[in-house]
This record gives structure tokens, C-alpha cells and sequence, in this order.
């Protein structure tokens, strides 16, 4: 796919302006149709910590967080979950027999297994509408704009030129995976 | 199990098979009559060449209704299924983005639970057993019984209710044609106070904040963040995060106090003390707006006598706010002023001081002068109102009757509009000043909202017609006699809506799954059968919406086709008034308001002394989240997802003296009644203060476990009503909290 | 009457259940006590002495219980008031939720209009039927029971012209649905039925259709030649 060489798709994620209203996760299932029970995305609540008034509180979203360096790849004994060549992970329906091993693999817990279908899923970054020029289902509907996504090959991109802009962090870049949601 | 036929069949095989089930003259066995199939309820040969996918992938544009703000919205369907749903880009209320809720309303129109025929009460009241009927049936019951009530007990007899919709119009229409003043709107028990606080200081109470230019907000108990108004939502997070400085009072750690850039856990009824104190540091140090006060204002000097006594000092044993708080505040808004506003806020229902403190808050804006300023307050929902079309109909009947509500008798200031709907309760259950006999209620809850659920139980005692119109089997419904079951939002139209300068549809993305209607077709129909055909001009939806359209350039069907029309601005909008003239009896703006002083009222906003909770009691406090509506969404699979259920918020002190830990079912009981639900232990209240989200607790009879999840505060909320405004004083039940016993 | 006309009477019966129970509208099936009395004519018509084909007899009794009770009926309105009221609270609407939704989409997704909705549609259009406006959904217990008694009223007219490859493949087809779709769900609906109605006469006619399908499923799995019932039924012409 000509396409998508030299892309690298990302989501940068501002986590001051999240207000923990769960729309992305919403958004998502209605997209994915993620049956009831499970989540592509999630939104971490942190407090109200210290003592009353002093108090704080901050939220935190996340989904699979498409990795540089995959565990779940790796894991994976039939090749159902591979990475592309644009960033993102993917999974081939078709070849998982939803043993889980990606499951234990992934240190984000970002997968899920659906039961009806015996396979395991998680979040695609919606390719397809990626295909179709389109935002992700959970950027699209975010009201505050704490989440994007996009080419961070792409210099003129959103996601370009908050990371040119802000200082960032990852989640558990001790463990090497290189995760692709960054934070600010 | 193995699928093996759709991957084997052969067309051949289709083929022959069909020769045997389809229709064709010569093969039909006698007796037999496959074609048309007579005795089949939902199946039929389909003609020739006609789409049986349920349609082609479609995008259509229409408004959500899953809470009162409206968004515009773009619903995704594919196969005759409406999938996902989108903002509308186009939208003011939404800028192409939608919350939670709207993203969920798949499941509310997928909601297996959804009202899907018209039903009447078969067993006692309360028994929960009803039978289908057909809309005829229903619809003649429903005005067989009005009519009755009208001819044997006068037209004010007949109740009738509803909260804000689209359809409100015709709600409207049928009441007053039919002739009776006794219209139930919720408002007492949400924003009477700022209505009437607002409107009698500025003449109005549509007015908002100049978010993107604001360098410092007040926010008495409004929680953006989960009471969430979408556009005002994310004009909230960009002020926080351009650095204005935010200052939330509220008793709670709501997520907005999270966000602010400061949180005052006010005492309730404090608040009034607070903004007092605020008027009064802003008076003294000189740092209100002399010009604009001598220019737009009148009563100036009998605020400032009136005002010496509520210092910071004073106002910190009353709020428990600190002195030197009220002062860096009072000073910091008054420094950014005019590019500051305090802002109205929004549920007011809180206690007897709240009407004035609405007051307080608007004449605090009046000092600093920010009227129509960047960053200041500005007049919200539209100048120069669009005027849509109108069916010409004859006038309505006077009606000499009184209100059941007190309105003006007990309540001499309370607009017609709003009136106070827990006296509407309590005349119906008392049956003075005349006993009520018919209650018609559309898109509204009052068997859970309304406090003191067991009082509300008893009044329905004495009606002999309940009629509930929803698209949901609610408390309400249960109650009832008929049910009217609407179409939900997904599938019906209703009355154009207007958002800035352009005129919405809410139009079906997809046809109504069951036999249901819309509201504009059920009122038509009801407003037909009691004989007041003339004031429903219209036969159908279509014809409806061509004469709301009828000022306008365009047509119903480019209408659909784009979901709105953006009206070409007049030119008298381009010039600026001389000078800002206020709908006050002044023309000012009435920091001493004329009519509350007729009347006997305090004039300007003075100290009430509210009880307090006795040292083991509680404030009983109530609110949002962000999942949930009111007590319309808890069956929601997508919204259920995050909250099941409410739990009680209590401080991690007051907790443990009592034993209870994180997640303990506990009771919480008041003078008029108690309920049960689980504790959540927290840091992020008030010591003496309780809270939980209203909406639960649904407690219609033949409850499956799985549905009885957490607890109605309204069983438990006494009804205390303030005399000026006719506001509940909900956060005024004080409660006793304890373990609950296993 | 032979096993093939029973089962499209037993299939216009289930339809019927699936009605309010005083709804005598439009050419309808009657209900109530002439539904029962139908029903078990029928079935003990088509059941023949053999034990591998027959309904449970404790159920045939149950059936003959609730006929007779029908006919001792002294206040035939007010039974029909209340079975129509149970027939709101299980299969319509209840507060606060349905005791048992008709939906094969609720039991696989907690909705309606799920894929199982969609997958019916698309079977049913491969037959050249569409759903009507003001019917009940695809999914819907009613018009799966309708779909059935249409592939029986297309295997008769096979069976009456002698096409028995063509009778094969409509008995394929039926055996395809119940096995796919109707067994997917119905044991849990009835069983629904079955546990929280308070009415003998639902939770009785629970029991049937449940059994009803295992005994259509067993039997399509044999060729038609095979079928036990036809085997029973010559033997006792026979006799």
C-alpha cells in the first residue's frame, strides 16, 4: 500500500483538557460495534487525591497504544495481529483463534476478548476511516479536543506540531514497546 | 453451531425452491393462497425489484434529544439501521462534536424496553398491568375522560405537564385551547431562581458569558463538565485552558471544581452570604464601574446602605468561605472586569436564599459593568428572535379559573410559564382550591422528580384520568391509565428549532420501529376528538413544517435534505442601538427591582439565616453526571456501561466515624422518608454535606433485580419552596446517614 | 390431517400466541381458548404411536388441562383481560423491563435490530419476502413463526406435485433457520417465559414451542422418506 509509506499514525492526547465525559468511548463502540461489556478506549480516573479542600484530580485516556515495538506481535502464534507499515497494529479476523497470548502480552491490558466471535479485539485507530479521509470515531466526537491523531511524519499534521510545541511522555517507556499515544 | 447453508447454497437451489414459495397463478394449491399471504402479520411478498436491504447507506441530519441543549446532529445508517451518530458541524450547540449521551442515542431508539403500542391500565393503579389497544381506542378513552372533566368539574380540572421539548408548542396549543391554567412545567424544581433573578435585575434571563475573551469566571454550583451543554462545555475547557481564572463554589469536588482554577467548598445556602460579601468589597474599595452603574442602573445607593453589614468577615461564619478569600476574589474580578461575568448558573433549586443570590450574582456583573463587553456577560439565544410561520387558529378561551399552583395568589412574582410545580402536586393531593381529576402528562418524570415521592403517590389517589405521553415505560407511565407511546427522537419529526441564525429539523433517520407516533401527531389527533379541531390547522407533519417554513426560502425537502437553513441576516441587525435600553419597569438594569418591592419582598438581596444539619444530620445534595439525563437513561446499555448505578458521596471522615467503607450499602433517611445505595467514600465533599445523582431508583412494582439499582433522592427531599420564586429548596433536607442494615 | 399440515397449523398457531390474546383482528387466528383447542387437535392428530415423535404426554396433558379450565371458564372477558395483560408485561412492554423481549437481537446483543434482525431480513428477501410496514421486526418470534409456516406451506405445495427434491431443499432450508436463528434463542425465551409468567397458559405453551422445535429439529435431520413421522403415519394408515 503506496499509501502509506513513510506515514506513522499517532494520537497525541492532552490530558489537562480531558474532562473524563467517556464520549470517545461511546463514539467508538457505535463505530467498532464493541459489544456491551468491553472498551477500545478507556478514560483513567486519578483522585480526588490530597485532603479535603486541597484537593486534585485528573483523567486519562487510552486505547491500544500501537506500539513500535509490539509485544502482542510477537506474541501472537498464527500472525493475526501484524504491524502495518503507516504505525498501526492490526488484526486479521480471519487468522486469530483467540488463544490470548497477545492478551498477556500487552502491558497496556488494551485488548479484549469478545466472546461471541472467539477472537480477541482492540482498537483498529479506524483505519477505515482513515481510508476515507475522515477523523478517528473518538478524536471526532471529543468535545474538548484532548484527543488526536494523525501522521507524525506529516509536519504540518495536528499531532506535528502539538509534539513540536509541548513536552511529552509515554506510558511505561521502561518496557521498551514504544507506544505511539503521547501525552501532553 | 455449524453454518452450512449459506456458504453451500446454490443459486440453483434458490431457484427451485422459490418456484414453491413464490406467487405464480398456476401452481397455487387450493386452499392454499402463498401470494398474498392473508393471515401473515409481518411478512409479505415483496414486489418486483424492490429494495429489501432496508435501504442504502444514508447520512441524514437531525437534532438529538437525549438532553435539553439540542445539538445538531449527522446519524450514520446502513441496512436500515441507524449506527452511529455524529455532531453537526453546522450546529452552534454542538460545533460537530456530541457528548456521551448523543453518542448513545442508538441505544435509546434500539432500547428493547422502548414503549412500542399505546396501552391502558387493566389491573389497580400501581399493579403494572396493561393491555395493548389500538391508537383509536386510546386516543377516544383520552378524550372521552377530558371531555368529561371539562363538562363536570370545568376545564382547570385537567392537569397537564411537560418538560421543554420541540413539540411544546402543540403542548402548549392543546392547553390553552382547551381552556385550562393549570400547565405543570418542571422549572420550580430546576431554574426558577435564575430565571426570575435574572429577569428581574436585567429584564432577561437569556444571557451568557463572552467565553473566548473572559479572563475570570464564577460559577455557583454550574458543573459544565457534568451537567454538560456541549458548546459551552468546550467554551469552558478553552477559557480554563487559555488561563482565565475559574472560581467554582460548590459543596462537591464536581469535575468542573476540578478543572477551576480554584475550588470554594461553599456551605449550602452560603453562597448567598458569599456573593453579598463580594458586592459589598466591590463597593467599599470603589471598584465597580461608576459610569456604566450611574448610566444602566437604578438603586445604586440603596444597595450600598443595604450592603454595609455583609462583610467578608461577616459572610466567612455563613459561607465558610475565608475572609481574605472573598476579598483576593472580589478584588481579582473586579481587576480583569470588564472581561469578567459571574455567571448565572443554571439548576437554582438549592435553598431559600437561592432566589436572592441569583439576584446578588446579577447585580455583581451590573457593578463591573460588563454588559455586552468582550469577556463580560452578553445577551444569549438570539436577538431579533426568527420569527417562524404560524397557522392561523382562533384565540384561546379566557380562562377565569384559578391555578392549582398558587400562582399569583401565594406566589405573586412567579411567571405563568414557570409556576411552582410542587404546589401544583400538593393542591392535587389537598384538592383545594379545587380537588384536580386529570393529570395528562408528556416527556416528564413527575412520579420520580417531583420531592417527596410519597406525597406525589397519595395526590394521584384523587384523579380519575392519568395519561402519559413517552417513549419510555418510566415511573410516570406506570402510574398511568393510557399510554401514548411517542416515537423516539430518531424517528419523527417535530417542530423546526431555531439555533442563532438558522433554522433546524428534527426529522426520522430512520421509520418508527413500533406503533408510534410523534407528538405533533398525537396531540393533533387528541386536540381533534375533544372538539378543538380548529386550533390544529394541520393534517399532517409535512404541513406542519411547510407553514413553520413559510417565511423562509426554502422547501421542506431541501430542508431534509441538508438538516437546516441558515436565515441571510436582516439589516437592521447590523446597526447597533443607541443605548442599551432592559425589558425592567425602570428600563434599567434594577439592582432595587421595582417589582419585589410591591410586593413586599427584600428589595435588594438581604441575609436569610437557614437551619443547619444538627451535629449527626447532613445536607442532602444532588446533581449530575455526565452519562445520565435526568431519570431518562438509565436503561441506556451504553450509558448503564459507566454508570449502573448512584452511590452516595460522603467524607472520608464522616465515613469512618460511622463505620462505613467504600462501597457499603448505607441509609439515608430524612423526615418524609429514606432509601438505600452504596457509599462512595471520598475527599471531595463537604463534612457535613451528602450527595448523589438523581435518576435512579426506578421503583415501579414488578421490579427485576437487575433494574433496581440505586436510590430516588426524591423519596427522601421534604418540599420546601422558596415565596418569591417558587424554587425548591432541594438542597435543604437535612438527612441522617448509616450503615445499613444487612 | 397429516404431519406437514400440522406443522403448518402449529407454526400459524405460535404466530398467533404472539398476539395480544384478544386481538381477533384481520382474519386472525382465534385465541385463547379456541387456540388451545386448535392446538391440540392438531398436535394429537400428528402424533403417532411411536414415542420418538410424539410431545412429552405429561405435556399433552398440560395442554388438556388448560383446555379444559378454558372451557370451565366461567368469566371467559375478564380471563382473556388478564392473559392479555401478561401478554403486555412478558412480550411488550413492562416496568421497568421486558420480561421476555421476541427478539432474537436481545439475546445476542441487548438490543433490538441487532445482526440477527439483519441476517433474517436478508433470508427472508432471498425468498422474495419482505417485512411490512407496521410489522413486527425481522427478528421478531412472530415473523420467524410466519417465515417457518411459509417454507411448510412451499414444502406442501412440493409434497402435492410429487417434487420431492424440491420438498428436500425447503426442508433444508427450514432445518438452516431453526438450527441458525430459532434455536439460537428460543430455549432461553421460553425458559423466560417459563420462570417468571404468571399465567399457566404461557408458561404451558413455553413449553410446547420449545419442545415443539427440538422435535422439528430432530425430524428435519432425517430425509423426508425417513422422516419418522411419515413412517408412523403410513404405518398406522396401515393398520
Amino acid at each position: 500500500m503506496s499509501e502509506n509509506k513513510n506515514k506513522r499514525y499517532a494520537f497525541v492526547i492532552d490530558l489537562s483538557k480531558c474532562i473524563d465525559c467517556n464520549a470517545c468511548m461511546v463514539g467508538c463502540k457505535a463505530e467498532n460495534g464493541v459489544p456491551v461489556g468491553h472498551s477500545r478506549a478507556w478514560v483513567y480516573e486519578h483522585g480526588p487525591n490530597g485532603k479535603f479542600p486541597d484537593l486534585k484530580m485528573d483523567f486519562e485516556p487510552g486505547n491500544c497504544m500501537h506500539c513500535e515495538n509490539p509485544p502482542c506481535v510477537a506474541a501472537c502464534p498464527t500472525e493475526a495481529t501484524y504491524q502495518e507499515e503507516n504505525g498501526i497494529i492490526a488484526i486479521n479476523p480471519d487468522r486469530c483463534i483467540g488463544c490470548k497470548a497477545c492478551m498477556a502480552a500487552c502491558p497496556y491490558h488494551a485488548r479484549y476478548y469478545d466472546e461471541k466471535k472467539g477472537k480477541v479485539d482492540k482498537c483498529s485507530f479506524c483505519e477505515h476511516r482513515l481510508k476515507a479521509g475522515l477523523d478517528t470515531a473518538c478524536v471526532h466526537t471529543c468535545m474538548t479536543g484532548a484527543r488526536q491523531a494523525g501522521d507524525i511524519h506529516d509536519p504540518k499534521s495536528e499531532v506535528s506540531k502539538l509534539l513540536a510545541k509541548h513536552k511529552h511522555h509515554v506510558k511505561l517507556k521502561e518496557k521498551g514497546t514504544g507506544p505511539a499515544i503521547y501525552y501532553i | 453451531m455449524k453454518s452450512r447453508r449459506y456458504e453451500n447454497e446454490t443459486f440453483q437451489k434458490g431457484v427451485t425452491r422459490r418456484r414453491f414459495l413464490g406467487a405464480s397463478a398456476g401452481t397455487i394449491a387450493a386452499g392454499v393462497m402463498v401470494s398474498n399471504l392473508t393471515g401473515f402479520r409481518s411478512l409479505a411478498m415483496a414486489e418486483e425489484g424492490a429494495d429489501t436491504s432496508g435501504g442504502k447507506n444514508v447520512e441524514i441530519p437531525s437534532i438529538c434529544e437525549m438532553c435539553v441543549w439540542r445539538c445538531g446532529l449527522i446519524a450514520k445508517v446502513r441496512d436500515g439501521v441507524a449506527y452511529k451518530l455524529e455532531g453537526n458541524p453546522e450546529h452552534p450547540n454542538s460545533r460537530g462534536r456530541l457528548c456521551p449521551k448523543g453518542n448513545a442515542g442508538i441505544m435509546t431508539l434500539y432500547d428493547p424496553d422502548r414503549l412500542k403500542s399505546p396501552l391502558m391500565r387493566v389491573g389497580e393503579r400501581g399493579s403494572g398491568q396493561f393491555k395493548q389497544v389500538s391508537w383509536d381506542e386510546a386516543l377516544d378513552y383520552v378524550a372521552e375522560g377530558m371531555k368529561k372533566i371539562k363538562e363536570q368539574h370545568g376545564a382547570e380540572a385537567m392537569v397537564m405537564s411537560s418538560t421543554h421539548n420541540l413539540a411544546q408548542l402543540q403542548f402548549e396549543n392543546l392547553l390553552q385551547a382547551y381552556g385550562t391554567p393549570n400547565y405543570g412545567t418542571q422549572r420550580s424544581l430546576c431554574f426558577n431562581a435564575m430565571v426570575m433573578g435574572f429577569t428581574m435585575t436585567y429584564g432577561t434571563e437569556a444571557v451568557g458569558g463572552d467565553y473566548p475573551n473572559t479572563k475570570y469566571i464564577i460559577y455557583n454550583g454550574r458543573n459544565l463538565l457534568e451537567g454538560i451543554a456541549n458548546s459551552e462545555t468546550q467554551d469552558f475547557m478553552a477559557a480554563v485552558e487559555r488561563g482565565a481564572h475559574v472560581v467554582v463554589l460548590d459543596p462537591r469536588y464536581s469535575k468542573s471544581a476540578a478543572k477551576a482554577s480554584e475550588w470554594l467548598p461553599v456551605r449550602p445556602g452560603g453562597d448567598l452570604a458569599f456573593f453579598l460579601a463580594l458586592n459589598h468589597v466591590i463597593i467599599k474599595e470603589k471598584l465597580y464601574n461608576k459610569k456604566f452603574v450611574d448610566e444602566y442602573t437604578q438603586g445604586f445607593d440603596e444597595l450600598e446602605k443595604g450592603i454595609k453589614e455583609y462583610t467578608p468577615e461577616w459572610a466567612e461564619k455563613e459561607c465558610d468561605i475565608s475572609a481574605k478569600k472573598i476579598v483576593q476574589v472580589a478584588r481579582g474580578f473586579a481587576k480583569a472586569a470588564p472581561a469578567a461575568f459571574a455567571h448565572p448558573n443554571w439548576r437554582t433549586s438549592n435553598t431559600l436564599n437561592s432566589f436572592q443570590a441569583e439576584r446578588a450574582i446579577a447585580i455583581l456583573n451590573a457593578l463591573v459593568g460588563n454588559w455586552k463587553q468582550p469577556g463580560g456577560l452578553m445577551p444569549a439565544g438570539g436577538e431579533g428572535g426568527m420569527e417562524l410561520g404560524v397557522i392561523p387558529q382562533p384565540p384561546y378561551p379566557r380562562i377565569s379559573a384559578m391555578r392549582l399552583d398558587a400562582v399569583p395568589m401565594r406566589y405573586p412574582l412567579v411567571p405563568l410559564n414557570l409556576g411552582v410545580f410542587q404546589e401544583l402536586r400538593d393542591a392535587i393531593l389537598r384538592g383545594k382550591p379545587y380537588q384536580a381529576k386529570g393529570w395528562l402528562i408528556y416527556r416528564q418524570n413527575p412520579m420520580m422528580s417531583l420531592c417527596d415521592r410519597a406525597k406525589t403517590l397519595e395526590a394521584i389517589k384523587n384523579l380519575d384520568l392519568i395519561v402519559t405521553i413517552d417513549i419510555i415505560p418510566n415511573d410516570t407511565a406506570f402510574y398511568s391509565d393510557v399510554i401514548l407511546p411517542e416515537s423516539s427522537y430518531l424517528e419523527r419529526y417535530d417542530p423546526l428549532s431555531v439555533a442563532g441564525s438558522k433554522v433546524f429539523l428534527r426529522q426520522p433517520v430512520v421509520p418508527p420501529l413500533y406503533d408510534t407516533k410523534s407528538g405533533l401527531e398525537i396531540f393533533k389527533l387528541l386536540g381533534d376528538r375533544v372538539g378543538l379541531n380548529e386550533f390544529f390547522n394541520y393534517k399532517n407533519e409535512d404541513e406542519y413544517l411547510n407553514a413553520q417554513l413559510k417565511p423562509f426560502k426554502v422547501t421542506l425537502d431541501d430542508l431534509k435534505k441538508k438538516g437546516y437553513y441558515e436565515v441571510p441576516a436582516r439589516h437592521e441587525e447590523g446597526k447597533k442601538p443607541e443605548k442599551d435600553v432592559f425589558q425592567t419597569p425602570s428600563g434599567k438594569i434594577e439592582i432595587v427591582s421595582a417589582p419585589l418591592s410591591q410586593v413586599g419582598f427584600d428589595a435588594v438581596p438581604k441575609w436569610k439565616d437557614l437551619p443547619k444539619p444538627e451535629a449527626n444530620q447532613f445536607y442532602l445534595l444532588s446533581g449530575k453526571v455526565a452519562h445520565h439525563t435526568q431519570s431518562s437513561t438509565q436503561n441506556n446499555q451504553w450509558l448503564a456501561e459507566f454508570v449502573p448505578e448512584n452511590h452516595l458521596w460522603i467524607h472520608t471522615a464522616s465515613a469512618s466515624s460511622r463505620g462505613i467503607k467504600d462501597g457499603d450499602m448505607v441509609t439515608v433517611e430524612s423526615k418524609v422518608g429514606k432509601v438505600t445505595l452504596k457509599a462512595k467514600v471520598t475527599e471531595g465533599i463537604r463534612p457535613d454535606c451528602v450527595w448523589m445523582n438523581f435518576g435512579f431508583g426506578h421503583k415501579a412494582k414488578g421490579l427485576s433485580t437487575a433494574y433496581g439499582k440505586g436510590a430516588l433522592d426524591s423519596d427522601v427531599h421534604e418540599s420546601i419552596s422558596d415565596r418569591v420564586s417558587g424554587s425548591q429548596a432541594l438542597s435543604q433536607t437535612m438527612v441522617t446517614v448509616s450503615k445499613a442494615a444487612v | 390431517m397429516n404431519h406437514l399440515n400440522a406443522r403448518i397449523h402449529v407454526y400459524e398457531i405460535l404466530a398467533s400466541l404472539f398476539r395480544p390474546p384478544d386481538d381477533v383482528s384481520s382474519g386472525a387466528e382465534e385465541c385463547g381458548g379456541r387456540l388451545l383447542e386448535r392446538l391440540l387437535n392438531t398436535v394429537q392428530e400428528c402424533c403417532g404411536i411411536s414415542a420418538r415423535c410424539c410431545l412429552r404426554p405429561d405435556l399433552m396433558e398440560e395442554i388438556r388441562g388448560l383446555l379444559r379450565a378454558f372451557e370451565e371458564d366461567e368469566d371467559q372477558a375478564g380471563t382473556l383481560t388478564r392473559l392479555a395483560a401478561e401478554h403486555t408485561r412478558l412480550f411488550v412492554n413492562a416496568f421497568p423491563t421486558l420480561v421476555a423481549p421476541p427478539y432474537e437481537s436481545f439475546y445476542q446483543e441487548g438490543r433490538v435490530m441487532g445482526k440477527a434482525a439483519l441476517d433474517c431480513r436478508s433470508i427472508y428477501a432471498e425468498d422474495g419476502l419482505t417485512v411490512r410496514e407496521g410489522g413486527e421486526l425481522p427478528d421478531h418470534i412472530l415473523t420467524q413463526m410466519e417465515y417457518l409456516r411459509f417454507l411448510c406451506l412451499g414444502e406442501k405445495r412440493a409434497a402435492d406435485e410429487g417434487e420431492t427434491e424440491a420438498r428436500g431443499l425447503l426442508r433444508e432450508r427450514e432445518l438452516s433457520f431453526i438450527e441458525e436463528h430459532i434455536l439460537n434463542w428460543l430455549p432461553e425465551f421460553c425458559g423466560r417465559i417459563q420462570s417468571n409468567s404468571h399465567e399457566p397458559y404461557y408458561r404451558v405453551l413455553a413449553r410446547f414451542m420449545k419442545n415443539f422445535m427440538v422435535l422439528e429439529y430432530r425430524n428435519l435431520n432425517h430425509p423426508v422418506e425417513l422422516d419418522p413421522f411419515e413412517e408412523v403415519f403410513n404405518e398406522v394408515k396401515k393398520v
